[in-house]
């Protein structure tokens, strides 16, 4: 009886400790990613000075993932899910002339302790310059996100997918921003 | 009975904060721009700038009191069952940091304001 209490325990304390902690890993520049959509682009195209005339200057903020503690979002990260997102939309300056630089700042991630269904929220500062060195758009945007349990069952990988939608609805969001042209 | 009284009352509660689940904590970061900021005097510029400033320099040390505190939480969070309230009071919301920053930011656009307008002379 005693034996069968104490296995019980132990398998309720490993349990809570397996979907708490477990080992965390960094956002994936992939799953963050927006992907090109043909359909926003007819419906509503980029201005067209933006057209191929894009690129990431700098992000800073991201953080490394400890994986004994949560899953964050590094700089590379952030950056290269960012380069890809431009380069899908028709953005990206590729090897030719940048004339409008992107400097991201990553204010924070913020994410729940605990819980069924995990709500990240990123916070990102988006800085457009044009060649001049100008302001072309500065934007703060918030963007949430849930994962829920049928995303994953383990609360590690559960963060994490709630952390790269975060980032990949921020990404869109700034998209959306870079369609209605200039704001400062 | 397989499980004694404390067991089944701690288990309630670590169930119950397991499902009502700890959002995180609401942030809002004070964007870069704000309507009217071309209207700003030399005098409201300089004034917005320094008071940011000293915010942020508040956050910066408050959001040091909660890392330090996670720390805490997270190494207590080894203790059966109280290591659970422990890691469901951790916040991991950033909420001291996103300020700060985003004040940071906030000033790096208010002096550029404070440049085109010529205002260091004044």
């Amino acid at each position: 009886m005693r034996m069968t209490k104490m296995l019980a325990t132990a398998a309720f304390v490993t349990g809570a400790a397996f979907q708490l902690s477990g080992c965390a890993t960094s956002a994936s520049s992939t799953a963050m990613t927006v992907a090109p959509q043909p359909a926003a682009a007819a419906e509503k195209p980029f201005p067209p000075p933006l057209q191929h005339a894009m690129c990431v200057r700098a992000v800073t903020g991201g953080e490394e993932t400890n994986p004994l503690w949560v899953s964050k979002v590094d700089n590379k990260g952030f950056q290269d899910a960012l380069n890809a997102s431009l380069d899908g939309a028709g953005l990206s300056a590729g090897s030719g002339t940048c004339a409008y630089s992107i400097d991201v700042n990553l204010l924070g991630l913020s994410q729940p302790a605990i819980g069924f269904s995990y709500t990240v929220t990123s916070h990102v500062n988006y800085k457009v310059y044009d060649a001049s060195g100008q302001p072309y758009l500065l934007a703060t945007i918030d963007a949430p996100y849930t994962a829920t349990m049928s995303d994953s069952f383990f609360g590690v990988e559960r963060m994490r997918l709630a952390n790269e939608g975060s980032i990949r609805a921020s990404i869109q969001d700034f998209l959306d921003k870079l369609r209605e042209g200039p704001q400062q | 009975m397989v499980f004694g009284r404390g067991f089944i009352r701690s288990s309630a509660f670590a169930g119950v904060l397991w499902l009502a689940g700890c959002a995180a904590q609401q942030v809002t970061p004070m964007a870069m721009t704000q309507p009217g900021d071309e209207q700003l005097s030399c005098a409201e510029l300089a004034q917005q700038i320094a008071a940011n400033r000293a915010s942020a320099e508040e956050f910066v040390k408050k959001d040091k009191q909660v890392d330090a505190a996670n720390v805490a939480k997270n190494v207590g969070s080894v203790i059966p069952f109280l290591g659970l309230a422990l890691m469901a009071s951790t916040d991991l919301s950033e909420s001291e940091q996103v300020k700060a920053r985003a004040l940071v930011d906030r000033d790096e656009r208010l002096n550029d304001l404070s440049k085109r307008k010529n205002c260091a002379g004044q």
